[in-house]
């Protein structure tokens, strides 16, 4: 196959390779996923090989498609003499996924699941405009967003120790300086702290419907089909987007101002090293923070939804934290460059990929109808991808074709008629969240397996769903 | 129809917008902006008029920061910009500031709306403005 006019050669299953002039791009995906990639995920991944400073190859996941400047789905690094893309990462900053576990079966769960899909909407606000139950000030949010989920925990109480360390980098990402976030950013993030947000994001009620690897499962306290877990997407709200608005167009200015080649303007990079990367990866750590603050905010109303709804404790129902993992973010890590063998300090950039390294859960969400993944992360991984692997299932349909095509309404009906309680802000919304505007996300999953970069432990199936 | 959505956007909202002036330019991007978050009125509304001040040294800045600013007094004032009222555009060439846009604009607050989806941010991704034989053309892609 030919792209662009590179060749795409197969190298192993559900692997291809591509080699651009500066670096090989590698495509983990099924032939009919590869097949389902629109256009612009070839050429985005192509321009993302070709811009300045990266390290190593780029590595394109079975659920990609097109973004802004680089795919969604997209993994690279660059050394400590590399460049960072804030457009690369992208405008939700540590956008991502937690599940928490119950020991409650969706038989012992019916009785109130109409009730708890209306609680969980009233205290956790979605759509657009909703402020969350927190109100901080100032000093409390650059506390917050320096320190993250241990802050919250130990020093407003909004959570369990051990929630600590079942979330990547342990809640707190560093370097996080309140002093490279503007004020504007400050504002936005005020308003929105403990809220879902709109778009894909969502609350789930989801049960067990398969469980591929029941040992690994036990260990997270799944262990049999029809227990219920609940599932958060979200991120860091408009105090993210905010940060990266700010940092976009001074970067785009300074890399024109210095002759930095552009091969898409929201794919503006600078030296890592550089003062404004620097003050870059400053405000993106306090945004990563937030939106580890805000999954924890939420879990912490999930908690209190249960015991107001169920009654008792939320702990007689477990409740616990499996795993909280970003899915947009750039972090330093330690990698094998792939195409040297020599371990080294690398800045690694996930847009729309998870880290899945070796015995850590990752969570793949699917859409509404067709469910969610709970998988584990393998050695392969850190050999192929710089430890990452696929993040949902990303979008077919755009959002306007999906609402010429689906009835919002008529969805919420169909969906309620399948045991699927939705409460969602907007039908319009819905419709464009729908399972048809995305691909199988079971295919995603056998891509990521076949290639190794992640094996599945349990499927879920959604029974309750909260919507912006 | 002076905007229409771009097809090939896939997981956000673009818009290509074409207008005969600047300032039909500018309302035109308030006209989208308020058909991708607001559905559609609960009852009629007395609008809350907001004057909005930007400045930029080239046109394409100037846009990005107004549409900015609509996001921003969206989530921190609760309020979705829904038409604009007046627009003053100063453009002084020779300056280092060489455009200052001065608008008046009506709001409707989120309690008196259905709302659509929400707009997080403006992306720089096939982000352009163009000065055409009949006016002006803008493509801008909207973050949802």
């Amino acid at each position: 196959m030919e792209v662009f006019g590179f060749k795409l050669i197969k190298q192993g299953q559900a692997e291809y390779v591509l080699t651009t002039k500066t670096r090989k791009i590698y495509f983990f995906a099924t032939e009919k996923l590869l097949s389902q990639m629109d256009q612009a995920v070839f050429h985005q991944a192509i321009n993302l090989a070709e811009s300045q400073g990266l390290v190593g190859p780029v590595c394109i996941m079975p659920d990609a498609h097109s973004g802004y400047g680089a795919p969604i789905g997209s993994v690279f690094a660059a050394d400590e003499s590399g460049f960072v893309f804030p457009g690369a990462i992208g405008f939700d900053i540590n956008c991502g996924m937690r599940l928490l576990v119950t020991n409650l079966t969706a038989k012992e769960l019916e009785p109130y699941i109409e009730k708890l899909v209306a609680k969980l909407y009233e205290m956790v606000p979605a759509g657009v405009g909703k402020k969350g139950f927190l109100s901080i000030n100032k000093n409390q949010l650059r506390s917050l967003t320096q320190s993250g989920v241990p802050f919250l925990v130990k020093e407003l109480g909004l959570g369990w120790a051990k929630d600590i360390e079942a979330i990547e980098e342990r809640g707190g990402v560093q370097p996080a300086d309140f002093e490279f976030v503007s004020d504007r950013a400050v504002a936005r993030g005020l308003a929105q702290l403990a809220t879902l947000g709109s778009g894909n994001h969502y609350l789930e009620i989801q049960k067990v419907e398969k469980l591929f690897d029941k040992q690994t499962a036990g260990k997270y306290s799944i262990f049999t089909k029809d227990q219920v877990v609940v599932m958060l997407h979200c991120g860091s709200r408009g105090f993210g987007h905010q940060i990266c608005s700010d940092y976009l167009i001074a970067f785009e200015k300074q890399a024109r101002q210095q002759k930095i080649k552009l091969t898409d303007r929201q794919l503006a990079g600078l030296p890592i090293m550089s003062q404004l990367g620097q003050a870059y990866l400053s405000a993106m750590g306090c945004a990563a923070n937030y939106a580890f603050v805000n999954r924890q905010a939420i879990t912490y109303q999930i908690r209190r939804c249960f015991e107001i709804v169920l009654g008792g404790k939320a702990q007689d129902y477990n409740l616990s934290l499996v795993y909280d993992v970003s899915h947009n973010i750039g972090k330093f890590e330690q990698h094998n460059l792939l195409d040297s063998g020599v371990e080294q300090r690398v800045f690694v950039q996930r847009k729309g990929a998870t880290r899945s390294f070796p015995n850590q859960p990752v969570i793949i969400g699917g859409s509404m109808e067709t469910g969610s993944y709970l998988l584990l992360g393998t050695s392969d991984s850190l050999k192929k991808s710089f430890g990452s692997t696929a993040h949902g299932a990303g979008r077919r349909l755009s959002r306007t074709q999906a609402k010429k095509q689906i009835d919002g309404r008529k969805l919420w009906q169909d969906l309620k008629q399948k045991g699927i309680y939705i409460k969602s802000a907007s039908f319009s919304g819905l419709a464009e969240e729908a399972g048809l505007a995305y691909k199988d996300v079971s295919e995603v999953v056998s891509a990521v397996s076949a290639a190794n970069l992640s094996r599945p432990i349990a499927y879920f199936k959604p029974i309750g769903n909260i919507k912006g | 129809m002076p905007y229409v959505f771009i097809k090939d956007v896939i997981a956000d909202i673009g818009v290509e917008i074409r207008a005969n002036s600047l300032n039909n330019l500018f309302s035109e991007i308030v006209r989208s902006f308020y058909s991708i978050l607001v559905q559609r009125l609960t009852a009629p509304v007395n609008p809350t008029p907001l004057r909005v001040k930007v400045k930029a040294v080239s046109l394409e800045e100037l846009i990005f920061k107004f549409v900015d600013e609509l996001i921003f007094i969206k989530d921190t004032k609760g309020l979705v910009s829904q038409s604009l009222v007046q627009c003053d555009i100063l453009v002084n060439k020779k300056a280092k500031v060489k455009y200052c846009l001065d608008a008046k604009l009506n709001f409707v607050g989120f309690e008196n709306i259905i709302a659509g989806v929400d707009i997080k941010a403006v992306s720089l991704h096939r982000f352009s403005v163009k000065q055409t034989q009949n006016g002006y053309k803008a493509v801008i892609v909207f973050d949802i």
